[in-house]
């Protein structure tokens, strides 16, 4: 046999080979997910969110989810059951609570399926937006700068105001800007002096009916 | 038989790919993959005058801690930041730990700070407690 032919029968072998070997490789995975990323943003008022990463077992046979884990304690992780039949579907569930958190938050699910080398990775990103923030919380000034002022961009939540800020008023002075029922106000704060170091804190009370609330602002002269 | 050539060389990279692709996917979750401002402990601790903010519970921080750490739980926050603000300045970096490297709590608390504080030098240590325990040891 001509060495052409060896090398075209070796390849073609080759070929077919890795062809029938495919489902062994795990090539293609046993459950299609719908989704790997579940992305929601989380009102105020709402403490926990539930997401539900849907699943079909598109292999000829039973799929087994022996584990699923979230990357953190604030999520509780879960699979709808154990083991999936060929052509079943099934979900795992990610409650996250979101006590006291804010901004944006990212949570990784593993599903661990048996005889995959690795788990199957979910993701859910929640943005729980906050009755007020601010971006940044804190300005600073060195000893002996120009005490010119400095800007910080604080949002509400939709319907509350901003009530009052309480501030020590012999160390700096704020201002507001921003049209009454906006939801983006701009506070700038001035230090009366920058002599000497300083650190103070402001409370910008934002309240909606009776619900109110006081947000801490910084503002320093630091050495 | 031109595509032959093709033909043997996808075959070999797919036979000897697969089996490797799923090892590849585990280096990158172990956390191998540098993220931005992700440091380990030894660069954490060759850092000057580091602010150490501890992400776990209070019952974890009581046990044990970095010495000088401040606690700060998410779930506080308002309430704890205080102490972080008193002691910060521009020329501190922040390091923020939690309790290892399965924790995600010190990347988000890391990146809070960057936002709410208005600065780039705060640090999270990916390996947390148990890795300075165990550099300690």
């Amino acid at each position: 046999m001509r060495t052409a032919e060896m090398v075209h029968t070796m390849t073609n072998k080759l070929f077919w080979l890795w062809v029938a070997l495919i489902p062994a490789q795990g090539i293609c995975a046993s459950l299609s997910w719908e989704r790997d990323t579940i992305q929601v943003q989380l009102p105020h008022a709402q403490e926990s969110y539930e997401a539900a990463f849907t699943f079909r077992n598109t292999s000829r046979e039973a799929v087994k989810i022996e584990k699923v884990e979230a990357s953190c304690g604030c999520t509780n992780a879960t699979a709808s059951k154990t083991i999936f039949a060929p052509g079943e579907t099934g979900q795992v569930l990610a409650k996250y609570s979101a006590a006291g958190q804010s901004g944006l938050k990212r949570v990784g699910v593993s599903v661990w399926i048996a005889g995959e080398a690795a788990p199957k990775e979910l993701s859910l990103v929640v943005d729980v937006l906050a009755k007020v923030g601010a971006a940044p919380r804190l300005v600073y000034w060195r000893v002996h700068d120009k005490p010119t002022p400095k800007a910080i961009r604080l949002t509400v939540a939709d319907g509350y105001e901003i009530e009052a800020i309480r501030h020590d008023n012999t160390l700096v002075k704020p201002a507001v800007k921003g049209a009454k029922g906006s939801r983006e106000y701009e506070i700038t704060l001035t230090p009366l002096k920058t002599g000497t170091p300083m650190r103070t804190k402001l409370d910008v009370v934002v309240s909606r009916g009776t619900d109110s609330v006081a947000y801490a602002l910084y503002a320093s002269v630091i050495e | 038989m031109s595509n032959s050539p093709f033909r043997a060389a996808g075959a070999a990279f797919v036979l000897l790919g697969a089996p490797i692709g799923p090892a590849v996917l585990q280096w990158a979750l172990n956390g191998d993959v540098r993220e931005s401002h992700q440091v380990t402990a030894a660069e954490a601790k060759s850092m000057s005058e580091v602010l150490w903010i501890d992400a776990r519970s209070r019952a974890e921080y009581e046990l044990g801690r970095i010495p000088q750490a401040i606690l700060l739980e998410e779930k506080l926050w308002d309430r704890q930041l205080d102490a972080v603000v008193a002691e910060w300045s521009p020329a501190r970096p922040i390091v923020v730990y939690c309790a290892s490297s399965a924790c995600g709590k010190s990347r988000d608390i890391a990146r809070r700070l960057r936002a709410e504080l208005g600065v780039n030098n705060v640090f999270w240590m990916a390996g947390g407690w148990r890795e300075w325990e165990t550099q300690a040891k």
